[in-house]
């Protein structure tokens, strides 16, 4: 690098990031489309010389969308299935963890590689056992049925044990000589110290729960229960001809998420990054 | 010292054992309702026919008269097909495109790396339902912006994309590799940065150029980050359905089954027709295709653990 000229670097530089921007605006173009569109009457989006700005703003495709779709108690089902989902996911990831890594008794091995052989029967393997269990136990159309296979997570424990194991021993021990039992010595020793892996796999949860499709379709029935994709999925099938309204939903679904992200964009990647490469 | 030790011990072997105890009571309860009983389920239903309205709902034993009629099925066929054309597209060009990407950001520093890199994260965090709807736009035939955009550009034909049979199957994975590319990048940049500087430096000093770099230090460094992508994107490919099912006309999988995959299927035959033992075959057959990437996944998995 030394032996280049600085003209010459500052054009490899330009070029690099050239590329690099090209790619990215090109990334982020569907969002600004979504957002365009939404706006745009019907005859705006289809016609032959397309407008890519709106020529007015049309609130029609919004109307639409709040007129024929409960959104906002799609909106709180979603939260509210996929919150109890991480709340779960990282209770018991954490105190299995806890229990896999600093916990010596016998089967501990073997009860570890049951926990992973789950990610074997994800809900697509199962999903008709699934159903009829759901009915059977009259859960189909509830929250308890919608989150019911998602509580335990085999990665979620494999990844809390990974890092609990790396807590030294003798904090543990020392807690023990003065008496603490384990649930405590797990409230006050284990949980203050996992604190960034549990936000990193709290993300990660939420954000895998709130796109899950296939098994909220199978066990939802009414309008009242319906989570977002499966809203707008049903949306879009009734309302094909009016490509606007499915970007208005689309909106109303994305630009919270991407205003959150804005403004935690780095515990994001590092919590992505962090539970990509530990294992 | 050694008596406290011996009482040590003794607490602790009692508490252990009920935390322990508890615990395993649990997760070995819910494995067993949400995992292996409903495996064992899906394998006894595939040999039954199964009518939901006849009491007890198991008509007769017909042996393996569904797996004959799903494997002769042309359905079937095109989707199990597609499901692995998914895969090499998906997998490989995903990866190339990340690599390079990776690659590439490595060398920017400062505001500069972290903007690109909240660029192209952003698909990743927002649902992939509402996004594969974006893209059902962009897809818009003849005068929709990116047909629009060919055809002004490059003055190619105007496209019909998702309701072109051939290229159908291509748009909906292009739109995939969007969406997941960015964790790939992040994972892979994370894994770069972990090789030494010196490593860099050294080759420098030697003469070695960037894209020299890139093939001699970098991409053997990467291999576990490669292989676990590998394996986590392959589960993904056998199970993908979102896509599919948001971004073509009901009843999905079209323009002549074009992009048909095995997880649509599955759900189309089960819940649409309430074919349940012929879901239950394809669900196995999933299961089958999963098995020896999840066994090294786990085995990953268990090779890691202390």
């Amino acid at each position: 690098m030394m032996k280049h000229k600085p003209a010459f670097h500052y054009f490899k530089r330009t070029l690099l990031h050239g590329v690099l921007g090209v790619g990215a605006i090109g990334f982020v173009f569907p969002f600004v489309w979504m957002i365009l569109s939404s706006f745009m009457t019907n005859q705006e989006i289809t016609s032959s010389p397309i407008t890519l700005v709106p020529r007015s703003l049309f609130f029609g495709n919004f109307q639409l969308v709040f007129h024929e779709i409960p959104i906002m108690r799609s909106w709180l089902n979603s939260l509210l299935t996929a919150g109890l989902v991480v709340f779960f996911v990282l209770f018991s990831s954490s105190i299995t963890g806890f229990m896999f890594a600093k916990m010596r008794f016998k089967g501990n091995n073997t009860l570890f590689t049951l926990v992973l052989s789950s990610l074997l029967f994800p809900a697509h393997v199962i999903l008709i056992p699934l159903y009829l269990l759901a009915s059977r136990l009259k859960l189909l159309d509830s929250y308890v049925g919608i989150i019911l296979p998602f509580l335990i997570s085999g990665f979620g424990v494999f990844l809390l044990r990974q890092f609990i194991y790396g807590i030294p021993d003798s904090l543990i021990d020392a807690a023990r000589m003065d008496g603490a039992s384990n649930i405590r010595i797990y409230m006050q020793i284990i949980l203050p110290l996992i604190r960034p892996i549990l936000s990193a796999l709290g993300i990660l949860i939420f954000v895998w729960t709130y796109d899950e499709l296939l098994w909220p379709l199978t066990v939802i029935n009414s309008n009242e229960m319906k989570t977002i994709p499966v809203v707008l999925g049903h949306f879009t099938r009734a309302h094909g001809q009016y490509p606007g309204a499915s970007m208005a939903a689309a909106a109303l679904v994305v630009v919270p998420v991407i205003i959150v992200y804005l403004f935690f964009q780095r515990n994001f990647t590092k919590g992505m990054s962090m539970t990509g490469t530990k294992y | 010292m050694d008596e406290s030790a011996v009482i040590n011990t003794k607490s602790r072997s009692r508490n252990t054992n009920w935390f322990v105890l508890i615990a395993s009571v649990f997760l070995t309860g819910y494995y067993v309702l949400i995992s292996a009983w409903p495996f064992l389920y899906n394998l006894f239903i595939s040999f039954w026919k199964v009518n939901l309205a006849s009491p007890g709902i198991y008509e007769r034993f017909v042996g393996t008269a569904y797996y004959e009629q799903v494997f002769t099925d042309p359905v079937f066929i095109r989707s199990f097909l597609n499901t692995l054309i998914y895969l090499a597209v998906f997998v490989v060009v995903g990866l190339v495109i990340s690599l390079v990407l990776a690659g590439l950001i490595q060398r920017t520093h400062g505001v500069v790396k972290k903007v690109f890199i909240a660029m192209y994260f952003a698909p990743v965090i927002t649902s992939q339902a509402a996004t594969a709807l974006v893209w059902k736009l962009i897809y818009y035939p003849k005068v929709g912006i990116l047909a629009t955009f060919l055809t002004s550009a490059f003055g190619a034909q105007p496209q019909t994309f998702l309701q072109d049979p051939r290229i159908a199957l291509f748009c909906i994975i292009l739109l995939d590799m969007w969406k997941s590319i960015g964790l790939e990048t992040v994972i892979l940049l994370a894994g770069i940065e972990e090789i030494p500087d010196s490593l860099f430096e050294a080759s420098v000093m030697d003469g070695a150029r960037p894209f020299q770099q890139f093939l001699r230090i970098t991409l053997p460094l990467l291999r576990p980050q490669i292989f676990f992508l590998v394996v986590i994107k392959s589960i993904y490919v056998f199970k993908v359905f979102i896509p599919v099912y948001m971004m073509t006309n009901y009843p999905q999988g079209g323009p002549m089954h074009s992009t048909q995959v095995l997880a649509l299927n599955l759900y189309q035959q089960s819940f649409q027709n309430l074919r349940f033992s012929y879901g239950a075959v394809v669900s196995l057959v999933i299961f089958m295709l999963m098995l020896c990437f999840v066994i090294m996944q786990i085995r990953y998995y268990r090779s890691e653990a202390h």
